[in-house]
């Protein structure tokens, strides 16, 4: 699903029909059998949030260490943090 | 077998090893149902059963996101396979004063949930968690529908549901909103 197409839910009856953004990772009733479907995906900003918070502090806490230790100049921690929230993004 | 009790209690199993278990009796004290919640698990899913047996399930509420802040949680019956209505908890007001909204199957808000007074909730909060909760369940009206009160005990959680008898809501989402009380709510006791 990207983010400029409208999110569907799909029925095992074959019908495919739109839901709305917060429905999303929800379970919606299908207007055909009636049946519960599962919408895919996962809309959790806060959870995005949390990890990119987590990868942040993981890189930060890591680069430190190099840092302090003089194994690499402070230039290197910006690039290892920005790397590890681009790889969060990615994988979001 | 459709669950359409108005006056039930919820009770958290003791020295349950990871995660928590909840029995729901009725008014004679006998087991309707029981609810394994699961320990370590990203998105709640909350399968409530007949007996501990787990043969037969009643109702199961699923949470559509992980971060249970501002989250909804539908509830659907498992022998029709529909869902019934859904359950969105108010984030910010919840800090202060648990406030809970209780959806249809369209997700069209068809009562609230709210701990009983901002007061008691701030020094449930901030002083003491010996005072023991209490919610009113009202329709969009204002019409009280049900409540749910906390029984005093500090070592075993014990939430008792009231339905009024001429209210008008199906009593499988209110069982939904009540187990989510107990499980969610229950948990920061």
């Amino acid at each position: 699903m990207s983010q400029a197409q409208e999110p569907e839910a799909s029925c095992q009856c074959g019908r495919s029909f739109p839901v709305r953004l917060e429905q999303v990772g929800g379970i919606v009733n299908c207007p055909s059998c009636g049946q519960a479907v599962e919408v895919p995906g996962l809309r959790d900003g806060m959870w995005t949030g949390l990890k990119v918070l987590a990868a942040i502090v993981w890189a930060a806490s890591i680069a430190a260490v190099y840092v302090h230790h003089g194994m690499i100049p402070a230039l290197g921690t910006a690039v290892i943090v920005a790397l590890m929230i681009g790889l969060v993004s990615l994988a979001s | 077998m459709k669950f359409k009790l108005d006056r039930y209690m919820i009770r958290r199993k003791m020295l349950t090893i990871l995660g928590a278990s909840f029995h729901v009796y009725d008014h004679e004290d006998q087991v309707v149902g029981f609810t394994r919640q699961k320990a370590f698990k990203l998105r709640e899913d909350i399968r409530v059963y007949t007996d501990e047996s787990k043969s037969k399930e009643l109702l199961s509420v699923k949470a559509r996101q992980i971060v249970d802040f501002k989250a909804a949680y539908d509830i659907v019956d498992p022998e029709q396979n529909k869902k019934i209505g859904a359950a969105r908890r108010k984030g910010w007001s919840s800090i202060f004063r648990d406030a809970w909204e209780l959806l249809d199957e369209d997700d069209n808000v068809v009562a609230k949930l709210q701990e009983d007074s901002a007061m008691k909730a701030t020094l449930r909060r901030f002083l003491s968690n010996l005072i023991p909760q209490s919610y009113h369940l009202t329709s969009s009206d204002g019409a009280e529908l049900a409540t749910m009160r906390v029984r005093f005990n500090p070592f075993i959680y014990k939430l008792m549901v009231n339905v009024k008898s001429d209210a008008a809501i199906d009593r499988r989402v209110v069982f939904g909103m009540a187990v989510l009380v107990a499980a969610i709510e229950g948990r920061q006791q």
